[in-house]
């Protein structure tokens, strides 16, 4: 992690840091003077710590069944009522780097009030531990009454962290707030509310989805372009088995295709017994989509290739509106998959006349 | 599963799903395009948008913006919702996903996704970042990226996502088109560009403004926030040189000067460390200033001697061609032969049809490497030669996993179970050419830069393994590549790094009749053109043999037709106006070391084709007249004009057939021709699928070879019998059972006259005799 510094931007509004829904989940925030004196030990109850915790996103690792979870935002009100914070109090957010992507710079802010401060980031140790010191530059005046508690925001969870998605030994966060002239030091963990749980534990598991596309070339209409799916390929990333049953969606435009079949199926480069199973077909004025369940359950490493065969119609010379193709591998509502952001396939590069949408 | 994208999912279905248009998304807690174009619908129908579309074109843009920010304050309850059901989607808190927006949640979600955008909090989702919503698109570091390329992302979205064409573009550090096409945008814009005539692409009045305005180096110093340092900076970055990014920092020190010579010594640039027009277009285009110089280039059809010579003159090193493929591609060992003489060398090729994502797969990819082995291996191409491997189709990532990566495997393979005696390298854009490296599967990349617009180039930095570079077609010697412009060629110029060396010399012993193989291919393959076009009157074979018949013109008089078959003049003009043919050169016996005398082979060929022998050996037919009975008939006619006595007959004909010396009708050259001509021809009539130019490479190939085609002569022709030899001989110059026969040699006689008999009956018998009968000597001569 980089040595980051900034002053904070300036805020727009006041009324967006609302209470409500905010829950600290593990973790702790340390307000910090440059020296402590022997006053700032004694407890002065004042400033409360209130994360957003009740948000959680689920955390997989490699080597258990066990689903963890992290808050969604590393984030917290600070509730100060008549307790000033002064200038270069420090607040220290411990987090993990592993599941966290930090802002350039911490904020502190309440409604159209932003407090400035600096922020370093600082990776202490080489377990993926980040520390984020946030430094007020100004000093942060004690709440009043009828006004917002400001927010001190600081990262959110990385859901795009795949294929190191699998974090062994995630550690908790906390914040500190450092003790002041007026209040003691405050810590507190930043623990994830609840998650989702599988009704039989199992590792986490997941598919990954790639394809080739054709190319709709009418006769004539230079300027018209449609791509469809011709080939597949899913592989179970694993390291558990994927489910019992696979499905896959293809969606098309129901003015430009006519019938999406499965010709073949490969299993790990083999003919294998079954065929994939066409197990619903939707066809309306704005979606052809077919649904299709693989006749095997996958183990981790596979790989199934298929094959499509796509019939096609002649675009309409008044289309104005398209629908994008889509393949899509299905989510199970399992916990234990895993989120690839792989799992989902189009294309944005048609053309059909008059763009519209 | 993420509960709350799950939450959104069910409540975009559950409030639009019984709207006409909407497209239900799965209910699986998984973020996907089906849920992004689920939300666009849904936002264009409280949009008042009637015609629904997944795209998130400039209708919804307009109206939105119409609309205006979206936020805690803004109307419509739905939109705010849409909005928060986007943020989890992105992976960003979104309160409650019931449009109260007011939370402090929703605020600091959305907040640190403009954070993440590069962008200045506003606590308000604006069109554009509405837009950004409603993709696919990460604004965090992925796994692969690089952070100060995010940087730089960041920073382009912060510093002119304010000008109307400019829209978000992702910031996970990842090479990427849009993020491409934005930095050229900043630098239209800072050229002064306006937003009708900024694009996204360098166009004649970008490379303009480049060259004018944007040079700088070690000591510039940007005088805002933005600038050509930054940019220059953010091109350096963008292309994987540079590893440091500061918005503040605006000086253009000697680190990046250092950076910049790194870059330009990687892309075989003059290392001046400063910013000039050849490095930004190296920065900005995959072709870089396609003008500069290339010492490589590579060519779809053969080269000759003119052609080479025109690439030595132009200063060309490196000569790319084809192992095989197609009708006009092929390499052959006089052109090797020809290209490293010359002081070139050359690098192999391979492509099959290798332009569409259909071509590749695993089997594909070992039937593809198979080929190309097999034709290194005949070639003698040494081992450790890089073989490219094509790849000529704008490949999207999702093809590179599914179907190329699949096939360089099979190649891989096949090579490996080949004694790995080649290197693999691909001809791809640079995306192709890195997945690939990076997979393991290839050494050395050949970039098709020259497709700037592909999707695999733009965005992407040259492949660490670039040994070829390609950057622009053009024309040498000529306007046009043109038959009637001896050494005029169309080539792609290619940039080379210097990481491969090429092929300078060639294991295969060379063979003296290499460059006629050539020539007899490129002929064959004409002729196989003309056929599959639809000109079926004659097989490609005849219509070689033909065009091989026509080239000096002597055997096209009078009743040639007859005899040699009529022949195909469309295809001829064909021929001669078709670009590129090698050099026609000799086709020498490699024991005799004597040349055959090609038309004549054309014009014998062609008698035996259009045909038939006698059903008694012993007699003749006008088959033979094309051939030797025709050449014996002159053989006794040049005689009768030397006006020696009739006693010296055989003697002189002994000296005359198949002479070394260049006289008459029949010397050795002739010879062979007939020879040749009845062999091949019998054998090919006898269903022998086997072309002319195998025919020639299998009796012409080795001395040990040769004299075969003279066994079967006789063999074939005269039954391995001297008897039927002797007597066919006798019948070609005395035999009148067969009208055609007696009429063809008639009109001959006539026509050459001189002799002072009025035909060939009339002509003594000794005559005749001794001339047979040295003709039959001199065939068993060559047969023992």
């Amino acid at each position: 992690m980089s040595e980051n510094s900034q002053g904070s931007a300036t805020v727009g509004r006041r009324q967006v840091l609302a209470a409500g829904g905010l829950i600290l989940g593990v973790g702790s925030m340390q307000v910090l003077l440059p020296s402590a004196p022997a006053w700032a030990q004694a407890p002065a109850p004042g400033v409360t710590l209130e994360p957003f915790t009740d948000d959680a996103v689920i955390v997989l690792s490699g080597d258990s069944t066990a689903v963890g979870a992290c808050p969604r935002q590393l984030a917290l009100r600070i509730v100060n009522p008549e307790v000033e914070l002064p200038a270069q109090t420090k607040i220290e957010v411990v987090f993990d780097g592993r599941l966290y992507a930090p802002r350039r710079a911490a904020l502190l802010s309440s409604g159209k009030r932003t407090v400035k401060t600096t922020t370093t980031f600082t990776s202490p140790d080489e377990t993926g531990t980040v520390v984020c010191t946030v430094t007020l530059d100004e000093a942060l005046q004690g709440l009043r009454a009828g006004e917002d508690p400001v927010v001190l925001s600081v990262a959110t969870a990385n859901t795009a962290l795949y294929p190191h998605d699998l974090v062994r030994n995630a550690k908790d966060s906390k914040v500190t707030v450092a003790a002041t002239r007026r209040s003691a030091k405050v810590e507190r963990g930043l623990r994830a509310g609840d998650v989702p749980r599988a009704a039989t534990p199992r590792l986490p598991w997941g598919v990954e989805l790639s394809g080739g596309w054709g190319r709709h070339r009418p006769a004539s209409g230079a300027q018209f372009a449609y791509y469809y799916p011709t080939q597949l390929r899913i592989l179970a990333i694993g390291p558990g088995d994927g489910p019992d049953a696979t499905t896959f969606n293809v969606s098309l435009d129901p003015y430009l295709v006519k019938e999406v079949t499965v010709t073949a199926m490969l299993l790990n480069g083999k003919r294998t017994p079954g065929k994939v199973n066409l197990a619903g077909t939707t066809r309306n004025t704005s979606l052809y989509q077919t649904e299709w369940r693989l006749p095997v359950k996958l183990k981790a490493g596979d790989v199934v290739e298929i094959a499509l065969k796509t019939t096609l119609l002649s675009p309409p010379t008044n289309l104005i509106t398209v629908k994008h193709p889509v393949v899509t591998v299905n989510g199970t509502l399992d916990p234990a998959q895993r989120q690839t952001g792989r799992h989902t396939l189009t294309r944005l590069d048609s053309l059909w006349g008059p763009e519209s949408g | 599963m993420d509960a709350m994208v799950l939450k959104a999912q069910r409540w975009v279905n559950a409030t639009y799903g019984s709207v006409a248009g909407y497209n239900r998304c799965a209910e699986d807690g998984s973020t996907g395009w089906g849920t992004m174009f689920a939300l666009t619908r849904a936002l264009q129908i409280e949009l008042g948008i009637t015609s629904l579309s997944d795209n998130f074109g400039p209708t919804t843009l307009a109206r939105l913006t119409a609309h205006g920010n979206v936020g805690a304050n803004s109307p419509n309850m739905n939109i705010r919702t849409i909005a928060e059901a986007g943020l989890y989607c992105k992976g960003y808190d979104g309160g409650n996903i019931d449009g109260a927006f007011s939370s402090s949640r929703t605020v600091a979600g959305l907040g640190t996704m403009q954070d993440h955008m590069g962008l200045f909090p506003e606590w308000t989702i604006s069109p554009k970042v509405f837009k950004a919503l409603l993709t696919m698109d990460a604004y965090v570091l992925l796994p692969g990226g690089n952070q100060y390329r995010r940087q730089v992302q960041q920073w382009l979205n912060r510093s002119f996502s304010h000008r109307r064409d400019f829209y978000l573009n992702s910031c996970d550090g990842l090479a990427s088109r849009s993020a491409h096409a934005n930095l050229i945008l900043a630098i239209q814009y800072t050229l002064g560009f306006t937003d009708d005539s900024a694009n996204g692409n360098v166009g004649p009045a970008t490379k303009a403004g480049l060259q004018a305005s944007a040079y700088v180096h070690e000591g510039s110093v940007d005088s805002g926030p933005t600038g050509w340092v930054r940019l220059f900076k953010a091109g350096l970055i963008f292309n994987d040189f540079d590893g440091h990014w500061d918005d503040a920092d605006p000086q253009f020190d000697s680190r990046l000067a250092d950076k910049a010579r790194l870059f330009q010594e990687y892309t075989v640039l003059p290392k001046t460390g400063d910013a000039n027009f050849d490095t930004w277009m190296s920065l900005l285009v995959s072709t870089g200033n396609p003008n500069r110089v290339g010492r490589a280039m590579d060519c779809a059809r053969p080269l000759n001697a003119a052609k080479i010579a025109t690439l030595k003159a132009n200063g060309y090193e490196y000569v790319g061609r084809y192992l095989s493929g197609g009708t006009i591609k092929v390499l052959t060992s006089s052109e090797i032969a020809m290209i490293n003489d010359n002081g070139l060398a050359f690098f192999p090729l391979y492509q099959e049809f290798g332009d569409s994502a259909a071509h590749f797969n695993y089997t594909q990819g070992r039937t593809d490497a198979t080929a190309a082995v097999a034709k290194a291996h005949e070639l003698g191409i040494p081992f450790g030669t890089v073989i490219y491997f094509s790849v000529d189709y704008d490949a999207l990532d999702s093809d590179i996993n599914t179907y190329v990566i699949q096939h360089f495997k099979g190649i891989a393979d096949v090579v490996r179970d080949d004694g790995n005696k080649y290197a693999i390298g691909v001809y791809g854009t640079r995306n192709v050419c890195s997945r690939l490296a990076k997979a393991g599967l290839t050494t050395r990349s050949f970039v098709s830069g020259m497709s700037t617009g592909y999707s695999g180039n733009m965005g992407y930095s040259l492949p660490a393994n670039w040994a070829f570079d390609q950057v622009a077609n053009l024309t040498l010697g000529g306007t046009v590549e043109s038959p009637n412009v001896p050494g005029s060629i169309e080539i792609d110029k290619n940039i080379a790094s210097g990481r491969d060396v090429g092929v300078t010399s060639v294991t295969r012993p060379r063979d003296y009749n290499d460059a006629f193989y050539t020539y007899m291919v490129w002929v064959e393959t004409r002729a196989q053109q003309w056929w599959d076009q639809g000109n079926h009157d004659r097989s490609p074979v005849e219509l070689a043999a033909q065009y091989l018949r026509h080239r000096n013109g002597k055997f096209n008089f009078p009743g040639s037709d007859t005899v040699f078959g009529s022949i195909d003049e469309d295809f001829i003009t064909f021929v001669k106006n078709y670009p590129a043919r090698p050099d026609m050169a000799p086709l020498r016996d490699p024991k005799l070391f004597r040349d055959q005398d090609i038309p004549h082979f054309g014009a014998s060929f062609g008698a035996v084709l259009n045909n038939t022998l006698h059903s008694d050996y012993t007699k003749v037919s006008l088959q033979d007249f094309g051939g030797w009975a025709g050449d014996l008939v002159s053989a006794v006619l040049d005689f009768c004009k030397t006006g020696r006595p009739a006693s010296e007959a055989y003697t002189w004909g002994l000296n005359y057939i198949a002479s070394d010396a260049d006289v008459g009708y029949f010397n050795i050259d002739d010879f062979l021709a007939d020879v040749d001509a009845f062999v091949f021809g019998w054998l090919h009539n006898d269903g022998d699928q086997r072309k002319l130019s195998q025919f020639f490479r299998d009796y012409y190939s080795t001395p040990i070879a040769s004299p075969g085609r003279f066994w079967a002569f006789f063999y074939y022709r005269f039954l391995y019998s001297e008897e039927t030899l002797r007597a066919a001989a006798r019948s070609a110059l005395f035999q009148l059972s067969d009208l055609m026969y007696t009429g063809v040699v008639g009109t001959f006689w006539l026509l050459e006259g001189g002799t002072g008999y009025t035909s060939l009956y009339t002509v003594p018998d000794e005559i005749r005799e001794g001339i047979a009968r040295a003709f039959a000597d001199v065939v068993l001569e060559h047969v023992h």
